[in-house]
């Protein structure tokens, strides 16, 4: 792909619409050249604010109950002669229906707009590498030590990666990305047929607007959705990293396995903050062993 | 319960399933098309009855989305042709943006249109040619596939593709230059 073609696919490219094809033609042009990286970002915010737009306004109250007010004089004509008893039914309905209507307003009002540049990076970059079962992976493996010194090796950098071993997650390999233009880790991983994507850079400043911040079994956890894939992403302080999670698979595994990726993260700098003698103790301090596994709120 | 109540039961709960779960969507929509909340309610509960009227002819649950979204165009259609004596549909396919100025169109604007506030891209939007503005919110609002918004405004793949095209050109403008005019608006 050429920089002249860009213009023409750039849509496409955000829209989902292009081939798994002309996807990575794409992404290969936008992860080399600067110039219409930049363009892709500009017109990931467009699109953005667009959705944001348009999606972030209430329904009137009363509209579903209204709708369905308005549809008992038909059922009456379409089935002759309207049943009292029917109607009675139909109110006490409608009353269940307003008030789920009710606690879907006030969801949605405090929901922020859902897409912003860096949610729709991450979506398409897991949509690229991780749906594509392994393919894009610079390096196949299984072990996290390995596929870090790998990307110590590559990046400059170290990059921790939760141990599996007991998990129903299993590492299938990474490859080096980019994340809000910064250089970045990926690492992929296999959760009984679902691919989850992670992100691992140095914190990098973005816009956060747009991202729904959730603190999750003490942790703080930021929340997107975009085209049928779960984001997440975090910060790790002490180790200036930034780590973002993504899946388009269940999302409570999601959370669970940030929260892996979180608890371990702060077990290695308690343990690097403390003298040795105290490692052990530490390990079983209160706070760490008040920690619950996350249960969402179906569950 | 007598056979015929149960069949209007059985009409309401399918209604309710594949109809009144879009009704968010239906009324942002029709907030985007209108421009006018009052409008927009109304348009929104016309769409619905006229949905319920002819619920029959929905014949999969799969297809229902498109379904009611193609019957809230066109009674907004409708209204458009009775408000507005010359309704220009035939000028939206001319070239309002020649390819070189949307090559100029790059990415020194991406700052001032992220920090741009949401009022001024509704105003935008309610700006646009309603031909533009169609596919726009259909993709933002509904998220409507290319070849589902081709469906809904029974126009050719290539053209909802070029329209939305266009249609993000000139909100770029109309954000970057607030006080230029992109022309006609229903």
């Amino acid at each position: 792909m050429t920089c002249n073609e860009v213009p023409k696919v750039i849509d496409a490219y955000l829209d989902g619409e292009l081939s798994v094809a002309a996807t990575l033609q794409a992404h290969e042009h936008f992860a080399a050249c600067e110039n219409c990286r930049r363009i892709l970002e500009s017109e990931a915010a467009l699109h953005g604010l667009l959705v944001q737009a348009s999606r972030a306004e209430p329904l009137p109250t009363g509209l579903r109950s209204n709708v369905l007010g308005r549809l008992l004089p038909t059922v009456g004509r379409a089935r002759s002669r309207p049943a009292r008893r029917l109607i009675v039914r139909f109110g006490i309905v409608s009353g269940f229906v307003g008030l789920a209507v009710a606690s879907w307003l006030v969801t949605e009002r405090l929901l922020p707009p859902p897409m912003t540049p860096l949610a729709a990076e991450l979506a398409s970059k897991h949509l690229l590498y991780g749906e594509g079962h392994g393919g894009a992976l610079e390096l196949v493996t299984s072990e996290p030590g390995k596929m870090g010194s790998w990307f110590q090796g590559r990046l400059g950098f170290p990059v921790s990666l939760p141990s599996v071993a007991k998990r129903p997650e299993r590492l299938v390999g990474g490859r080096i990305s980019s994340v809000a233009d910064a250089p970045a880790a990926y690492a992929l991983y296999d959760r009984s047929g679902q691919s989850i994507s992670l992100f691992v850079t140095r914190r990098v400043p973005f816009a956060r607007r747009g991202w729904i911040e959730r603190h999750v079994d003490g942790a703080e956890l930021y929340f997107a959705s975009l085209r049928g894939v779960a984001l997440i992403w975090w910060e790790e302080k002490p180790a200036d990293r930034l780590y973002a999670a993504a899946s388009a698979g269940d999302e409570d595994a999601l959370v669970e396995f940030a929260l892996l990726c979180v608890k371990e993260g702060q077990s290695r700098h308690a343990d690097a903050a403390l003298p040795a003698r105290l490692v052990a103790r530490s390990l079983a301090a209160p706070g760490l062993r008040r920690r619950r596994p996350y249960r969402s709120g179906a569950s | 319960m007598s056979p015929r109540q149960e069949a209007s039961r059985d009409r309401v709960q399918r209604f309710e399933a594949d109809v009144l779960s879009h009704l968010g969507d239906l009324y942002r929509t029709a907030l985007r098309l209108t421009g006018n909340a009052a409008e927009a309610e109304d348009l929104t509960q016309d769409t619905c009855l006229r949905a319920f009227e002819r619920l029959d002819q929905l014949r999969s649950p799969a297809a229902a989305r498109v379904w009611v979204f193609t019957i809230l165009r066109s009674i907004f259609l409708r209204r458009v042709e009775r408000q507005t004596r010359s309704f220009e549909v035939e000028i939206i396919d001319s070239p309002l943006l020649e390819a070189s100025e949307v090559l100029q169109d790059t990415y020194e604007a991406l700052r001032p249109i992220q920090e741009t506030p949401l009022s001024e891209v509704r105003e935008a939007l309610g700006r646009l040619p309603l031909a533009f503005r169609e596919p726009l919110v259909l993709a933002h609002v509904g998220g409507f596939s290319y070849k589902e918004i081709s469906e809904i405004l029974a126009i050719p793949l290539g053209t909802v593709m070029s329209r939305l095209f266009r249609a993000r050109r000139l909100l770029r403008s109309e954000l970057r230059e607030p006080s230029r005019r992109t022309g006609i608006s229903p």
